[in-house]
């Protein structure tokens, strides 16, 4: 249960401007959802619900305004050129919504349980849950970022990604940590181990810094890209499985409240 | 006569008896409960149950994080070895316990 009086004093963190800081703004309650990924999409909040196997957009009080089913466990999604994007965890296939209708984008690779996709003009980055890779498609190429283990560049259990510039950035959730890769899949950082994240759930990049979900200790944590971290969000979330930052409004779905917590950065 | 009508009598009880006991076998449902360690998150829940359902003759599965086990619905002709769904729960990365079969009517 989310502590809302908690919510004034943790609030008030950093951003890449330092006079700017994030207020929290509201809860929205989701009814019968239990949101795992989530985007904002012209004044309205996509949101994947695997466990009622389905995409819902709903408006800022939380009621469903449209709705995608039969899709087996959705997973994180993302928004690039008006295409919304997700994964099919069951059926392993990553899936876009264009103009309202689903479809299925083929790609020749094998998945097993994709869980997060991220597209960035002609790149594509998914991180496959049980291969421990992520893939990246860039053009005609596709490079195999990770593979099991717990080493520098190794992944475990990995359950979103994002292409931000010339890096891909995953969650290691495993292996409890981010980790950065050159978009030629070389190692070049790892965050987050220090401060015990237990269990890496999802990712953003906003303004040069790097926002992570930490699931079960229910936080979200700020990195720059040379691994300091820069604050904590803690004793407002329930078991977060995502976050989206857009226009200094950060959204975070709280898939064991069943809600989205929604931050203002100002 | 008496005795001719008694042992219709018989012969239709016994056969209404027999009829209603294969009416009811043919209703039992048969589940697996698996007890598995380290269920924790919805990422392990799914990945339980992607794993669980790729055992042929498994029709649904059902998982609770809260009490750490997983439930197989079967689809009652093809058989299901024990020792096949540990592999699985192993294959999804858990430590798999007891299994047990559950045979219900409905």
């Amino acid at each position: 249960m989310i502590k809302h009086w908690y919510l004034v004093a943790f609030a008030l963190l950093l951003s890449c401007d330092s006079k700017k800081e994030w207020v929290f703004k509201e809860n929205i309650p989701l009814e019968g959802i239990s949101p795992l990924g989530i985007i904002q999409d012209n004044g309205t909040l996509i949101i994947s619900d695997p466990d009622n196997n389905r995409i819902v957009r709903t408006d800022f009080k939380g009621s469903i305004i449209e709705e995608w089913r039969d899709i087996q466990r959705p997973m994180h999604i993302d928004l690039s050129d008006n295409k919304i994007f997700s994964t099919e965890f069951i059926n392993d296939r990553v899936i876009q919504l264009e103009n309202g209708q689903l479809s299925e984008i083929k790609l020749n690779i094998s998945f097993d349980a994709p869980a997060g996709v991220d597209v960035d003009g002609n790149k594509m980055a998914i991180a496959d849950f049980y291969s421990h890779y992520v893939h990246l498609i860039n053009g005609e190429q596709v490079i195999q970022i990770g593979g099991e283990g717990h080493e520098d560049g190794k992944l475990y259990y990995p359950t979103d990604v994002k292409l931000y510039q010339d890096k891909v950035l995953v969650a290691d959730a495993y292996n409890n940590r981010i980790q950065i890769f050159s978009d030629k899949g070389d190692f070049i950082k790892v965050n987050g181990w220090q401060e015990e994240i237990n269990v890496a759930s999802g990712l953003d990049v906003y303004s040069d810094q790097i926002y992570v979900t930490d699931f079960h200790n229910s936080r979200v944590l700020i990195y720059d890209f040379e691994g300091t971290l820069l604050g904590i969000f803690e004793n407002l979330f329930d078991k977060p499985t995502d976050i989206y930052i857009h226009q200094d409004r950060m959204y975070v779905a709280n898939y064991g409240g069943g809600s989205i917590t929604v931050f203002g950065l100002q | 006569m008496k005795n001719i009508l008694k042992i219709n009598t018989a012969l239709i009880l016994a056969f209404l008896v027999v009829s209603f006991s294969q009416a009811q076998d043919g209703n039992n449902s048969q589940q697996i409960k698996v007890e598995v360690d380290g269920l924790s998150c919805p990422f392990c829940a799914y990945g339980l149950e992607k794993k669980l359902m790729e055992i042929e003759g498994i029709t649904k599965v059902e998982i609770s994080v809260e009490k750490g086990e997983a439930l197989l619905s079967l689809d009652g002709e093809t058989e299901v070895d024990p020792e096949r769904v540990k592999a699985e729960v192993k294959k999804a990365g858990f430590t798999p316990r007891e299994v047990t079969f559950i045979t219900s009517k409905s």
